[in-house]
Formats: structure tokens, sequence, C-alpha cells
């Protein structure tokens, strides 16, 4: 699944998170997401799903194709590198 | 989806229409750079300034220098005030960013010793551990918010300015919170300088800003240039307000500034209106599950709050992309402060005195949507 990506800027202490624009919607790329503690809030405005692993959280409106990821400050290149092959991976 | 918007603390939205209008006339017109001075002409920065002096309480409109924001008044008066190595300077953990990186400069750098003086849980300054500071550390120096942009509580500025005034300190006021809210008594405070930008609730444009500085208070330019006047002296003027005003200022701006500040006195604000959505707005945050921090006393209309389960930054989300809320979410560049309330960071709504009561109710619903 190809993608884009960027940097999103806000002021909490450990802050290294990346929006990323997907071919799909988040209600279909959540699908993916086994092994993931996911989170799915349906009852709001406009659904949304929450998903952690690893320090990994990612999360997004289920009716949108972009989605928001932040990575653990400490090892932060390395999963965020982790993470992008395996989007990258993905067969959609 | 429509906005909200609940981010007046960072930036006031929606202005009056008369600022753009304001502005996009002054860019169209001649510069008034073009005239020198005289009867006739008209300098919207005298302008703005006359109008600025009662909102501040100050007599003489002339020692208020206009610049682009808080920070570069807050940076004009920490880097030009005559400190020498040694001396101490306190400030209180509710700074922002704007102050706290400018002391960290001069604690490094010029051997300034900087103490912070801890805030409750309200993120206010307790008067006696100002008290104690004072006594402890003898500062040449005591800068302290009006309020704190995170929780909204206004400190007892006279109070602090006078304290700080018996111990011999010079007294700097960080009234970016508050200018155009609620009035601010310099002078009679015994305040020695005050910071203040134009862009939250004066109501102005971004880029826009000031610092009133007490007459026989010298500062040291920290920015030197061109005024347009005595070009052939290799110094900056010593008069206020030239001396901290190098190069050319942001007319547009200005105009806008003077437009908002002209609106704001033909349009008084409904202050007991302004607080009853502010009470209700943490009212309900509470009622529907928030912890909210509720400080006593006067406060600025910004509320911070968590909600139990979900990071703050994961509650902004809902509330920005799922209801269409525009919140802040984080530090809100004051990381001192959270020491004091207890919490890693907040989400923070702040409203203006535009923020209808449907409004409020809008991102109640939100948020008891949130917590389940």
């Amino acid at each position: 699944m190809k993608f884009e990506c960027k940097k999103t800027e806000n002021c909490f202490a450990d802050a290294q998170t990346y929006e990323y624009r997907l071919p799909i919607s988040g209600e279909a790329f959540s699908r993916f997401l086994s092994g993931w503690e996911v989170r799915v809030n349906a009852k709001l405005r406009r659904p949304v799903f929450l998903a952690d692993k690893n320090g990994v959280h990612v999360k997004g409106l289920l009716a949108h194709n972009v989605i928001r990821a932040s990575f653990p400050q400490s090892r932060w290149e390395a999963e965020k590198a982790a993470f992008e092959t395996w989007l990258g991976g993905i067969d959609a | 989806m429509s906005l909200i918007y609940m981010n007046n603390a960072a930036t006031s939205w929606p202005k009056p229409p008369c600022v753009a209008q304001a502005v996009e006339k002054a860019l169209i017109e001649l510069p008034g750079a073009m005239h020198r001075g005289g009867v006739e002409d008209f300098d919207v920065f005298a302008a703005v300034r006359k109008k600025l002096a009662p909102k501040l309480g100050v007599a003489d409109p002339d020692r208020i220098a206009l610049g682009c924001n808080a920070t570069w008044a807050l940076n004009a008066a920490l880097f030009g005030f005559p400190l020498q190595k040694g001396d101490a300077v306190i400030a209180t953990c509710a700074e922002h960013n704007s102050v706290i990186r400018p002391l960290h400069v001069l604690e490094t750098q010029k051997g300034i010793r900087v103490v912070y003086v801890d805030t409750d849980r309200s993120g206010r300054v307790p008067l006696e551990n100002w008290h104690q500071a004072l006594h402890e550390h003898r500062p040449r120096l005591a800068v302290f918010t009006h309020a704190s942009n995170v929780t909204g509580a206004v400190n007892d500025a006279a109070a602090l300015a006078q304290a700080a005034k018996r111990s011999g300190a010079a007294v700097l006021m960080d009234a970016s919170q508050t200018l155009g809210w609620m009035q601010v008594d310099a002078e009679r405070w015994g305040v020695d300088m005050v910071a203040f930008t134009g862009h939250k609730y004066l109501l102005g444009p971004q880029g826009t800003g000031g610092l009133w500085v007490r007459e026989g208070i010298q500062l040291s330019p920290h920015l030197v240039g061109g005024t347009g006047i005595h070009s052939d002296k290799d110094t900056m003027p010593e008069d206020m307000p030239l001396r901290l005003e190098a190069g050319t200022g942001n007319e547009p701006s200005c105009h806008g500034l003077l437009a908002a500040l002209i609106w704001a006195e033909e349009n008084p604000m409904d202050r007991a209106a302004c607080n009853a959505r502010l009470e209700r707005l943490k009212r309900g945050l509470a009622e529907a599950g928030a912890a909210v921090i509720c400080p006593e006393g006067p406060c600025t209309p910004v509320v911070s709050f968590n909600v139990p389960g979900y990071s703050p930054e994961d509650v902004g989300f809902m509330l920005t992309d799922s209801y269409g809320i525009v919140c802040r979410t984080g530090l809100h560049c004051a990381p001192k402060v959270f020491e004091g309330l207890g919490v890693p960071a907040t989400v923070r709504l702040s409203l203006s005195r535009f923020t209808t009561e449907d409004e409020v109710d809008e991102a109640v619903r939100a948020v008891r949507d949130i917590v389940g």
C-alpha cells in the first residue's frame, strides 16, 4: 500500500507524531490491525479508532483516509521505520 | 462539518469584521511612512498607543513600544534589563516558554540566577511562596504572568508587584492572557514593565504586541537598527518608544489592532454573560465525567481538563476531528506549571466573547460522548 507521510507538531513532551494519508479508509485500515489493541468508538459524531502496539499509538476517523501515528521517543526512528515497512506491505 | 473555535487563549477568532477591513485598506493605501510627521499626519502607531494606555492603566502612551508579539516584548524586557552576573531573577512556574527560554539563556550565558516559584493546583502562585522567594533570593527582577494560559487562574498582580517592589526588585508582568479580557492597572499596581500581545483578547491581528516600560526604567535595546530619526548616530535614540522600536513597524496589522480597539470601546463586553458561559462549560465538563481544573477566584475564559482513560492528545483528536471543536492539548508552552497541577498535560478549551451557549453545550456533549 502506498502512503504519504508528514510530521505533525504538538507540544507534548515526547511527541513524535506523524500523519499518513492512505489509499483506504480508516475503517478498512483498522481491519489490518490484528495483534494490536484496538478501541473503536462508534458513538462519536464521526466514529474513530485508536490502536496500540509496543508503544506505537495509531488513531484515525473510520470514514477518513488519514491516520496519525505516535512513536515512543526512545526508539521512534526504529519504530517508525518498522511501522512504515509494515504499512507498505499491506495489500489493500 | 462546521467548526467551533475554542482556542482563543492561543489566537482569538473570529475578529470583528472591521479588523480585516482595516488591514486590507492599509495594504491598498500608501504607507504612512511616506509622511514625516506633523499635525496633519495620521500616525497609526501613536493612535494604537493612545488606545492601549487606558487598558494598561498607564498615563504616558509614549512609554509603550510596539512590536510583533509578546515574545518580542518579553525578550526586549529580559535581555534589555540591566542584570549583572550573579543577580537573581524570580519567576513563577506558570510562565510561558516566552519567559522560560530567555531566562534559560540569561542563566546559562550570563550567569544570572533564575529561581522559579511554585504554583498551586490551580496554576496560581501563592503569595507566601512569592514572599519566601523574594526574601530568600533578593532578586533584581521579578517576573510573573498575570494569568495562567493553562488554567486561566488570574494572579493577584498588585500583591505580587508590591511585594517585589518592597524587596527591591523591578517587576515585569506578562499580560498576554489578560489584556483585553480584563482591566490591567500597571501603574497603580506598581508593575514596572508589561508585555502584551494584540492577537488574543485585544482581538487584533497576529504580528502585533508591545511592551510598556515605566519611566525611570532604562532598557538596553535588544534589537537595534533604523528608526527614521537621528540617522547620523550609531546608537539607538534614548527616547521611548523609538529606543525599542528598531526597523519598520507592522503598519497594516497595527491598523487592524486599532480597528479592534475602537470596536471594543464601542461594543463593551458583557462580562457577566461571558463568565456564565465559562462556568457552564466547567460545570458541564465535570458533570460529563471529565477531571476539570477549576481555580477559585478570578479567571480568564480558559478551561483545562482530562478525560479518564484517554490521553489529552486523543481527547483533542476526537474533539477536533470527530466534532470540529478546535482545542489545544499538551503542555501549552508552559511546562513548569504541570508539577503543581498534578497532571502531565491537559486538553484546553478557551472561549472568547463571541462563544455562544450552544457552542459550550456542544463541547460538553462531545466530551460526554467521549467519556462514554
